[in-house]
């Protein structure tokens, strides 16, 4: 065997592997294989790779042995123990200042942990989050490296030149922070996703029940946002669904069961929203939109049984559809605002230093979530590093001001037609709430102080002193320790 | 000596539970850690009594009677743990140890597997109702094994709440779990609860103009009737209440920042995992955590426009709409809630029993209220009710409501008050009764992005289309 020659190795030939091996192929890097089952990559070399300057490799100790140094292994294999499976099976051929690189969907405790456990064996780790599926692996994916901060030099050149690029030619790759902020970053990135979702979902239903538009119609509509400020993937592909016909000239979508699966990753945005104390409301509405509607049979069933007003609008319905899009876009505002105070906090929890506007950057192009609106989110934190809250960035805040009287009619409407818009009104809430000095939660307090003997804070007393009433005039006198409710 | 029942931990909670046992003429003795704290509630709150106070481990063995019952009263976490070690060299087989605390329902899991390897038995106890309840009666949920709770059930029988009809509130709930983790539906429910009379404070305070004392009455109203309930009640005397030092209303002196201890949010942490809808519920533990960012509040509220609340509402109209909501968003909570109890049967292989949990929560427990009369009576007409919104009785209870509910909602977007779980309640409902929810549009997205495929209406089997891209 000759000198390695390779620039970067790979284990994992399913498709997102197989795809971003080609990548990496285009842009004139060496790139050597492994698979698992290792019959995949003599097919892989025959087909999809033939021709290209990949490097077949059928054992561990070959693979690692084509590697120049320090070696770059990245792996896509399925997230959980085989991530663990394959660290272990590489350590014995690495040696100090090799680097390990977890492309999958891994949940970000399991990379902190994995971060530490590899640069205790002399070695550096990178958990990275890769978003825009198969396409996006191929052509330019939106990739989001955290880890170990000396392995980012080594990386830099590849991650940039497969990652997509931004109309201004900027690589949708950036180093997010430490051990497991890349991992929470692509979290994030998928709570959002659920979202975004979610926000279109309940456009589309206002629409098709509301207003009885036809999917040409709606079709139209997508369309003609998607050249707007609402322009994004999501929105696009909104689009073409929206005018999929069948074989037989029907349109796809009317046929597809109204049940949504998850798959996880909108889950631990919401688990770890919780965890955080952060209120990442739209993420959990759509997770439990998505729970909901799985729910097919009991709400087919029920459907016959509970009443509700007929959901047909009357009114100027152009109007109606022109304050949709503004919901949509406001609602979105908050959820990107959310998902940034989710990140602040994690980043405050685990001691990372993430950089937020690069964030924006990564997410501008090939992930899902990409659109025209990210570059403003960048733009905001290029002017203000330190904006605290995108809600009080000028072009936000002059956006919900124009946006929200409208935002306030289609939540209205859809109680009074009996839609259910729950991720526009959740938005709409916590807008209203974040925008309010005060808030009922004094009444909250004093239930809690009356049962619990929780105790309060006063308004007219500095803060930090605590403050107990006996409500009852019986028992009561001492607060509580021990009763947590 | 034969104490029929050791209490170990004597803090609020732990010492009223001690003197609620002793009232009912059981033999009881009291031990903490701390034998200042045995101390100070012997020659206190226990004085007169018949409570045995003991300094050590051995000596709380020798007061118990066989199998020894311990119940122990600390505060969720670590503090059990080492409880449970500190009190394990002493104990002998069929030895039986509670956890009266609001442990999280998998570390009791974890606990009643550990003990039964070693041949004790371990309950875990869901207690609620505060001090006043641990002292007077509260509603207990245990669960673990079926043996523990048959050498408990008269004394727990003997010291729980009575509901109207004279039954105590107190069931056994099922095996591991099963007892804290109704008890987390409980809090989850109190939650629910608790935020949606915030909403309806605000709207009528801010919204309609009403004043503490006003509301107070409104409260009090609502109280006679089919919102009869311990937190309305208590809402009531809370916004009645003046302030001695400045003669104003003493909840408006109230930092409104809520806290939050932890079993709201196991509720829905649990729920996203499990995948069971709990949208009111959710909003009410994420409204606390907006409350407590009261200094981003303060910064953004003279950044931030919106409409602001006039007070000019139609009160009687606003009034009569907020009683329908918060009736109606109450139902809609409820439902979830005992729907996860369905979910965690299956789950985890509680086999809970809906209908006895609607039974103990009618008294004693901070969420009582009438409305679990009529929850009981539902599982009883029908024990497999797949959602309550279902039951004829409260089917029609939120139909008549509606129009109140969505006006309510409607006028709070328009002063731009937030009511996010009143909100919640009606999108859950109106999801619920929806047959056909867009979720196809989110299937054919990740189907178009991820190549997740589809199920379709009309064929079985698994589709994936290569869709049409419209440049």
């Amino acid at each position: 065997m000759g000198a390695p020659r390779a620039d970067i190795g790979l284990i994992g030939l399913a498709v997102m592997g197989q795809n971003l091996v080609l990548n990496m192929n285009d842009h004139g890097y060496i790139v050597a294989v492994f698979n698992r089952t290792v019959s995949k990559v003599d097919d892989f070399l025959a087909n999809e790779a033939k021709g290209t300057q990949v490097v077949g490799t059928h054992s561990i100790e070959e693979f690692c042995g084509a590697l120049k140094k320090p070696r770059r292994v990245m792996l896509l294999v399925k997230a959980g123990k085989a991530v663990d499976d394959f660290i272990e099976l590489l350590l014995p051929h690495l040696e100090a200042g090799d680097i390990i690189i977890d492309g999958g969907n891994s949940h970000f405790p399991d990379t902190v942990r994995r971060t530490t456990y590899v640069e205790s064996k002399g070695l550096l780790y990178i958990g990275t989050g890769v978003s825009g599926g198969e396409e996006g692996a191929r052509r330019g994916p939106s990739i989001m490296p955290g880890g170990s901060p000396a392995a980012w030099p080594h990386v830099k050149a590849i991650f940039q030149s497969i990652a997509a690029k931004t109309a201004e030619g900027e690589p949708c790759c950036d180093w997010v922070g430490e051990d497991g902020a890349g991992h929470y970053v692509k979290m994030v990135h998928n709570g959002i996703e659920y979202g975004d979702m979610q926000l279109i979902g309940e456009a589309y239903h206002l629409m098709k029940e509301g207003l009885g538009l036809s999917n040409e119609q709606m079709h139209d509509v997508f369309a003609r946002w998607n050249e707007g400020e609402l322009d994004s993937y999501l929105i696009e592909i909104t689009r073409d669904i929206l005018g999929t016909k069948d074989e037989a000239g029907r349109y796809v979508l009317d046929l597809i069961v109204d049940a949504a699966g998850q798959k996880g990753t909108g889950k631990w945005t919401a688990v770890s929203a919780l965890d955080m104390g952060v209120p990442m409301t739209l993420v959990t509405e759509a997770v439990f939109s998505r729970a909901l509607s799985a729910l097919k049979n009991e709400r087919v069933a029920a459907a016959k049984i509970l009443t509700g007003p007929a959901p047909r609008f009357e009114g100027n319905r152009d109007a109606f559809l022109d304050d949709i899009g503004h919901a949509i876009y406001a609602a979105k505002i908050i959820s990107y605002a959310q998902g940034y105070m989710l990140m602040r906090e994690a980043a405050k929890e685990s001691n990372w230093h993430i950089n937020y506007g690069g964030v924006a950057l990564m997410w501008r192009g090939g992930c899902i979530i990409r659109s025209r609106f990210l570059g403003k989110i960048r733009d905001a934190f290029a002017e203000n590093p330190d904006l605290h809250n995108l809600l009080l960035d000028d072009f936000f805040r002059s956006v919900i001001d124009r946006s929200q009287a409208s935002w306030r009619r289609v939540v209205a409407r859809a109680a009074e037609l009996g839609i259910p818009v729950p991720a526009m009104s959740a938005a709409l809430a916590f807008f209203d709430g974040y925008r309010h000095a005060w808030l009922p939660a004094n009444m909250i307090q004093a239930q809690r102080d009356y049962f619990g003997a929780h105790t309060y804070e006063r308004v007219d007393q500095p803060r930090g002193q605590f403050f107990h009433t006996n409500w009852t005039g019986r028992g009561g006198r001492v607060s509580s320790t021990t009763y947590t409710a | 000596m034969d104490c029929r029942m050791g209490v170990v931990g004597l803090g609020v909670m732990g010492s009223s539970l001690a003197r609620n046992i002793e009232g009912k003429g059981i033999p009881v003795a009291g031990y903490d850690l701390d034998p200042a704290k045995t101390r100070a509630f012997i020659e206190g709150p226990a004085r007169g009594t018949a409570i045995v106070g003991v300094d050590r481990p051995e000596r709380l063995m020798a007061a118990l009677e066989r199998p020894r019952r311990i119940l122990i009263m600390v505060p969720a976490g670590h503090a059990v743990d080492s409880v449970i070690a500190h009190l394990r060299p002493h104990l002998q087989p069929g030895d039986i140890l509670i956890d009266g605390g609001n442990s999280l329902f998998r570390h009791t899991d974890r606990r009643c597997d550990e003990l039964a390897a070693a041949g004790f038995l371990f309950v875990g106890a869901g207690v609620s109702g505060g001090e006043e309840g641990a002292l007077r009666g509260p509603s207990i949920m245990p669960g673990g094994p079926r043996d523990a709770w048959r050498a408990l059930a008269d004394i727990f029988r003997a010291i729980a709440a009575r509901a109207d009809d004279g039954e105590p509130c107190v069931e056994y709930m099922g095996p591991r779990g099963a007892g804290h983790y109704v008890k987390m539906v409980h809090n989850g429910i109190e939650y629910g609860d608790m935020q949606l009379i915030a909403e309806a404070y605000d709207v009528l305070h801010r919204g309609a103009g009403l004043t503490a004392p006003e509301i107070a009455e409104v409260f009090a109203s609502w109280n006679d009737g089919e919102l009869q309930s311990y937190l309305v009640e208590i809402t009531a005397r809370i916004l009645a209440r003046v302030d001695e030092h400045t003669g104003q209303p003493l909840v408006e002196l109230i930092v409104d920042e809520a806290q939050q201890k932890g079993t709201g949010k196991w509720m829905s942490k649990t729920a996203v995992d499990a995948g069971a809808p709990v949208p009111t519920i959710n909003a009410a533990v994420e409204a606390r955590m907006l409350s407590a960012l009261k200094t981003e509040r303060v910064v953004a509220s003279e950044t931030l426009g919106g409409p602001s609340p006039s007070g000019a509402g139609d009160r009687a109209r606003l009034v009569a709409a907020a009683r329908q909501a918060l009736y109606a968003s109450k139902i809609t909570s409820y439902a979830q809630g005992m729907s996860m109890l369905r979910i965690a049967s299956e789950e985890f292989g509680y086999g809970i029993d809906p209908g006895s949990v609607a039974k103990i929560w009618r008294a004693g427990c901070i969420i009582r209220a009438s409305l679990l009369g009529d929850i009981m009576r539902a599982f009883a007409l029908a024990p497999a009710l797949v959602n309550l919104l279902l039951d004829e009785v409260l089917r029609d209870a939120v139909a008549s409501r509606q129009d109140g509910w969505r006006h309510f909602i409607q006028t709070a977007i328009g002063m731009g008050i937030p009511v996010a779980a009143t909100s919640a309640s009606l999108a859950y409902y109106d999801a619920y009764r929806t047959a056909r929810l867009p979720a196809n549009l989110t299937q054919a997205q990740r189907d178009y992005f991820g190549a997740h495929t589809y199920h379709r209406l009309d064929r079985a089997g698994v589709f994936h289309t290569k869709w049409t891209r419209h440049t």
